[in-house]
């Protein structure tokens, strides 16, 4: 079943005399389907991120697509962005689909470090809409993705690993149908690039979220994504279907999948790892 | 969610720039009491001021002051007719007169009147049935020739006779109205004419058809009456150099010993004051001069409480908003990231006007804690200082401090309004990825 279904979108960036200074997304089209693991690569400005953020409604297209498509399907709807962009959408109608349906995960985190992990993940669930029961304990998933100890610490005094699996349990807590993965073991040592990706490919496999990771790193999306795309100046340069190395297995938890991770990916440095 | 409350609150107070908005707090906190206090005393001198008037015996059970309103307890002011129209101010006066005197009022005539103003003032009959006020009108219910003439003598003299209606009192209401006043004939007369300058139905003395009098409006001639007629007990003692100067002549058998000036508030007592010093080469006074100044004061006081509010709100206003420019400056990366989590414009918006309004509320409330504490301490002070025979007794407008609290939550959420505006307009995505 399709989540996202994109034609002919694109993304300008203008100065402030209104000029076109960069084009981030060149006339893209992508289907993504629901539940699938998809890996975008690319060199730097290749317009991932732009894209990424397209997919979680943080940035519209531009121009607004004349006859291009912008499909989202979430709970047996289906939502034409591109047609609600034409209509004048409002700012509060694209927040609250990033409340409800959208979880991020950033390179650098964007935890608030004077808050404890608990109330970070807390945050995830504030603004999605009242009444859903389907969102989880934000301590139960911290316990599932290893941090149930560290929980009470203030996000300032825990290690780059364990701040990037706070924010993933921040985007898995409201159970989104999405997660955009942007750059998420870009600063990050081997064992926590593990970590972090198996807490990723739990959220996939567990929790049927659709995963889209952005990436620099070539040996990741072979072993946990189901497909692969190369984006080259804006544009979709490859596309490629993969059968992931990685698998989730019955009873795995995230250090066991991580440790498999790195097994596969690291095979030279996987027996020295310390997993904290 | 409330820990992210507690949390946006606390770092930002624990920013350097938090001291702006504290500074602000104190601000608003001094302006509310200062206002408070200022308010406070004011109307409890103001207040003792009436009561002293009263005991004064400056007026009786028959006077104004008797009355509810308290327009009434100023002796000199006019009682407020609250109408444009001079018909139906005369015919409120005429109520109002009968409700004193218990007797209905039946002779005057309206229609004589044109669309205007009206004043009002007696003459006593035994003089001819001639008033002279002031230069503003003159009437002669039986010689309008007379009238013509008194009038062009007056400085300005511009109102002539068929403009002029009058009022025929029984007599033995007039004494009643007027005890002090020697009535020879058997009827009283209050002559009413409009005039564009006057704003009230006033009664502006009691005038003789030899005074000289000037034309400044109710205040000056109310003086310059009081004035003359002071003069008068002087030409008893020989004093003719003032008889030369006002032109007055001491008629047996009229005794203006005590009179009722009502003065116009818009007037300045000061300057008419002046005019009467240049015309007569005296000082005027009234017996209610250390009452005016007292209340004088109170309502300067009043006036100023006000203004220093405003001022010092607007100050601090300024304050706010600066400071909380610079949280939206220093918190956009926060702001990107509830943006990113799907807070709405909204939300974002009102987290700042939330802050703002609880650090108004803190200040507006901290202010007037502080005034309601302070104001006994004042009231007495001010109280000495006056020599007020009557003791000051406190009133705490506790519906005033009300108001200015929420006039420091008001003002304080209104300087956050375009940071909060900005706060939320802040594009998410950009941010976030400067941030990395």
């Amino acid at each position: 079943m399709m989540m996202y279904g994109l034609r002919d979108i694109s993304k300008e960036f203008r100065n402030s005399e209104g000029n076109v200074v960069a084009r981030g997304c060149d006339d893209v089209s992508l289907e993504i389907r629901k539940g699938e693991f998809l890996a975008v690569t690319g060199e730097s400005g290749s317009g991932k991120s732009t894209l990424l953020s397209m997919l979680g409604f943080l940035a519209t297209p531009e121009p607004v697509p004349g006859k291009g498509q912008f499909l989202f399907h979430v709970d047996g709807t289906e939502v034409d962005l591109a047609d609600a962009l034409r209509e004048g959408i409002g700012s509060a109608s694209l927040s609250a689909l990033r409340a409800n349906h959208v979880g991020f995960v950033f390179q650098n985190f964007h935890l608030l470090n004077h808050l404890t992990g608990t109330a970070n993940v807390e945050l995830g669930l504030r603004f999605t809409a009242k009444g859903r029961d389907d969102v989880d304990d934000p301590a139960e998933v911290l316990a599932f993705l290893g941090m149930g100890g560290l929980s009470g610490k203030k996000v300032r005094d825990l290690s780059g690993g364990q701040k990037q699996r706070i924010s993933v349990a921040r985007a898995l807590v409201k159970r989104p149908a999405v997660i955009l993965a942007d750059e998420p073991t870009g600063n990050l040592d081997t064992a926590n690039k593990c970590l972090v990706l198996a807490s990723l490919l739990i959220a996939n496999k567990l929790y049927g979220a659709t995963v889209i990771l952005v990436t620099h790193e070539i040996e990741h999306p072979p072993r946990v994504a189901d497909r692969s795309i190369v984006m080259r100046d804006g544009k979709i340069a490859e596309e490629k279907a993969l059968a992931p190395v990685i698998r989730r297995e019955k009873n795995d938890n995230v250090l066991s999948l991580a440790q498999r991770i790195a097994d596969d990916c690291y095979p030279h440095v996987a027996d020295q790892l310390k997993w904290d | 969610m409330r820990s992210y409350l507690i949390y946006a609150l606390w770092t930002d107070l624990k920013r350097r720039s938090s001291w702006a908005l504290l500074l602000s707090m104190v601000v608003v906190a001094v302006a509310t009491c200062l206002c408070l206090i200022l308010f406070s005393v004011a109307t409890s001198v103001h207040n003792a001021v009436e009561a002293e008037i009263i005991q004064s015996g400056a007026i009786n059970s028959m006077d104004i002051a008797a009355r509810p309103d308290r327009e009434y307890q100023k002796p000199w002011a006019a009682p407020p007719i609250g109408t444009d129209d001079p018909t139906t101010a005369l015919q409120r006066l005429l109520e109002l007169l009968e409700r004193d005197m218990g007797e209905r009022i039946t002779t005057w005539e309206p229609s004589w009147l044109s669309p205007g103003w009206a004043y009002v003032f007696l003459t006593p009959p035994s003089e001819g049935g001639i008033a002279v006020a002031a230069g503003i009108a003159l009437t002669s219910p039986t010689d309008p020739e007379a009238d013509r003439i008194a009038g062009e003598r007056l400085s300005g003299g511009w109102v002539s006779g068929e403009e002029v209606a009058q009022i025929v009192l029984p007599k033995k209401i007039a004494d009643r109205l007027w005890p002090d006043v020697l009535f020879d004939g058997e009827k009283a007369w209050i002559g009413i004419t409009e005039t564009s300058t006057c704003a009230e139905v006033s009664v502006a003395g009691i005038y003789r058809r030899t005074q000289r009098n000037h034309c400044l409006g109710n205040t000056p001639v109310a003086i310059a009456v009081q004035s003359a007629l002071e003069a008068t007990r002087k030409l008893d003692d020989g004093d003719t150099a003032i008889r030369d100067e006002t032109g007055l002549t001491h008629t047996a058998g009229l005794r203006y010993d005590r009179m009722r000036l009502y003065f116009d508030d818009r007037k300045s007592l000061l300057a008419a004051r002046i005019v009467i010093e240049e015309q007569y080469k005296f000082w005027a006074s009234t017996p209610y001069d250390d009452f005016e100044s007292k209340l004088s004061l109170a309502t300067a006081t009043r006036t100023s409480a006000w203004v220093v509010f405003a001022i010092t709100l607007g100050s601090a206003c300024g304050s706010i908003f600066c400071t909380f420019l610079a949280w939206v400056s220093r918190r956009r990366y926060e702001i990107a990231l509830l943006k990113a989590q799907g807070s709405g414009n909204a939300w974002v918006a009102g987290l700042y006007v939330l802050q703002s309004g609880v650090a108004g509320l803190i200040a507006g409330v901290a202010g007037a804690a502080a005034g309601i504490q302070l104001c006994p301490l004042l009231a007495a002070a001010v109280s000495r200082k006056l020599e007020m025979k009557t003791s000051v007794e406190l009133v705490v407008p506790y519906q005033i401090a009300l108001s200015l609290v929420g006039a420091a939550i008001l003002v304080s959420i209104l300087a956050a309004l375009l940071p909060a505006r900005i706060a939320a307009r802040q594009d998410p995505w950009t941010i976030l990825r400067e941030a990395v």
